[in-house]
């Protein structure tokens, strides 16, 4: 059972790391663009190892699968994407994203 | 407590002493809560203890035991890694980004197991956002490890695989989307179940990879993680992800005889792929020597290669973990831990292509991974190749210069259970992790539970 073999994959120069970088809407100083040079090789060797050579006809496999109609019919969880895709309110409130811990909460931080 | 009960109760033996009224939850809780106290300056486990909440619940398990209310849970003390939201309850994701987030609702899971009794004694360290670690550079430390404090613990269910192992809670909730349950599992010496995709609810657990994401339980005890997946398996219509497919029992058929179920070994795992050391090996030959004497039929079995399973998981995790997070490291990008960054950043870089031929890929070895079920009932493999290393040593980039095994499972979308196989020479914990086909959750858990008892592995604890 080898493993299949494996070349490095090439160094991204920098003007295209930057480039890339850039295109992706992110703001990094040079030691974060550093630690990104190094993770990205290590990707994009493993993006290397990933199969391309598929017959068309093969790709229908791996879209989503919907739920058979009797059972879809009733699905709340359908139920609360088609309100939640139609801008309805969902039937519970949705939380606030952050809040100010409670005072009288019993949780106490064991560590900051 | 009466010295004749023991120090180190499973979830299985309180519950008994309980109905026995040998013990009370307040009794156990207060326990707890002292040796949280006395020992975790040491592990750094708990990122916030809730010891009003932990007290108030234990008293209220005591009416119910006494009102002969009690559910399955009744009075145990569980704590939850830090990304399963607890309403009320600080839930930080070990970030700072999350530092004041108070969620108004329980995940899913937390609900069920509040609903059948259990007592929660606080939230437990991570890696950031269940990826970035472990991280020095963040507001609370990372969990070390109840065998040797200077070494790893594992991740990213980090405090929880302490704090079982510890004996600080008697079981927790981790999350799994390459090896997070597994992994702590194995190095901590405890037990860890990464169920069937779609069998444990998801709501309320803040995400890594989606399509990878699973929750389930880490406890000592095979045994105790069948309690807790009794109570948290079964479909969740607010988890798009959840199956209606039947859950339950798990417990029950424990004890069944594993004579003459077929395990294949799946040997060029830990030989070539990733090679195991020389202590890992023996204790594999160990482990097919317990379960030949158990009735079990042991033959070798192959599969893909390990750098598929890892290739295919890295790439999907780094590409919806950045996705998660996009809009955090365009504007916050330097309150995230170094860690974090180098392991999610370079998600961003990737093309569409090249997730879709990730998952093109997983489809294959799910493929492969199921065709291997045809012949045998259960895969046996191992978690790590060796004991936890020096967590001061441990690489951002793990999982991408080094190939994980455990996100095998993952990529396959089966579940697999990692128990306690033996230790080393120096009294670290090796794992052992045992793979089912889809669904297959009750016979991995019978057939752990018969190889701890077995073996024997479940008679030393740490010493902190």
């Amino acid at each position: 059972m080898a493993a299949r073999p494996q070349s490095p994959a090439p160094l991204t120069p920098p003007a295209e790391l930057e480039q890339m970088v850039r295109r992706a809407g992110l703001s990094l100083n040079a030691g974060q663009m550093a630690d990104l040079a190094l993770a990205w090789r290590q990707v994009s060797e493993l993006v290397e190892r990933l199969p391309r050579a598929w017959r068309l006809a093969d790709d229908q496999a791996y879209v989503f699968r919907l739920s058979p109609p009797a059972a879809a019919a009733g699905a709340p969880a359908r139920q609360a994407a088609v309100a939640k895709a139609a801008g309805k309110t969902a039937a519970r409130p949705a939380a606030p994203a952050r809040r100010k811990p409670a005072r009288k909460m019993s949780g106490v931080p064991a560590r900051r | 407590m009466k010295k004749t009960l023991p120090e180190f109760p499973t979830i299985a033996e309180a519950a008994r002493l309980f109905a026995a009224k040998r013990l009370s939850p307040t009794e156990l809780t207060r326990m707890l809560l002292h040796r949280i106290a006395v020992q975790d300056g040491k592990l750094n486990a708990f990122l916030l203890v809730t010891e009003e909440k932990a007290l108030a619940a234990a008293r209220a398990a005591e009416r119910a035991l006494r009102a002969g209310t009690a559910g399955r849970l009744t009075g145990i003390p569980l704590a939850y890694k830090d990304i399963y939201e607890t309403a009320g309850v600080r839930t930080t994701a070990h970030s700072r980004l999350l530092a004041e987030n108070v969620p108004a609702r329980d995940a899913e899971t937390v609900r069920r197991l509040g609903a059948a009794g259990a007592v929660m004694l606080g939230k437990l360290a991570t890696h950031e956002f269940a990826i970035g670690g472990p991280a020095f550079d963040l507001p609370w430390p990372p969990a070390c490890n109840p065998w040797d404090v200077r070494r790893y613990t594992g991740g990213s269910s980090s405090g929880s695989g302490a704090a079982v192992a510890a004996g600080l809670c008697l079981g927790s909730l981790g999350s799994d989307t390459g090896g997070s349950i597994r992994l702590p599992a194995a190095y901590c010496g405890i037990a860890g179940l990464k169920p069937t995709p779609g069998l444990v609810s998801r709501r309320g657990v803040i995400p890594l990879a989606p399509s990878l994401d699973t929750a389930g339980p880490m406890a000592w005890t095979a045994e105790d993680c069948a309690l807790l997946l009794d109570v948290i398996a079964g479909h969740d219509p607010e988890d798009p992800a959840s199956v209606p497919a039947p859950a339950g029992g798990y417990a029950r058929g424990i004890g069944t005889p594993v004579k003459g179920l077929r395990v294949g070994v799946l040997r060029g795992f830990f030989e070539h792929d990733v090679p195991g050391t020389p202590e890992v090996q023996q204790m594999v030959a160990n482990a097919i020597g317990v379960l030949r004497d158990l009735g079990c039929a042991v033959r070798d079995v192959r599969l893909p290669p390990v750098q598929d399973y890892n290739a295919v998981g890295r790439v999907i995790i780094s590409a919806e973990a950045y996705a998660m997070h996009e809009a955090a490291l365009k504007t916050r990008v330097a309150e995230f831990s170094r860690a974090f960054r180098v392991r999610v950043l370079a998600g961003g870089l990737l093309r569409a292509a090249d997730y879709i031929a990730a998952q093109r890929r997983r489809t294959e070895l799910i493929a492969a991974t199921a065709a291997a079920f045809r012949d045998v009932d259960v895969l046996l493999t191992v978690p790590t190749p060796g004991p936890a290393g020096v967590l001061r040593e441990q690489r951002h980039d793990d999982g991408f210069s080094r190939p994980l095994l455990t996100t095998v499972a993952n990529v396959a979308a089966v579940p697999s259970l990692v128990v306690c196989g033996g230790f080393t020479a120096t009294g670290l914990p090796l794992g052992l992790e045992f793979m089912g086909p889809a669904w297959g959750e009750a016979t991995l858990l019978r057939l752990g539970h018969q190889f701890e008892q077995a073996s024997g592995t479940r008679a030393r604890r740490p010493v902190v």
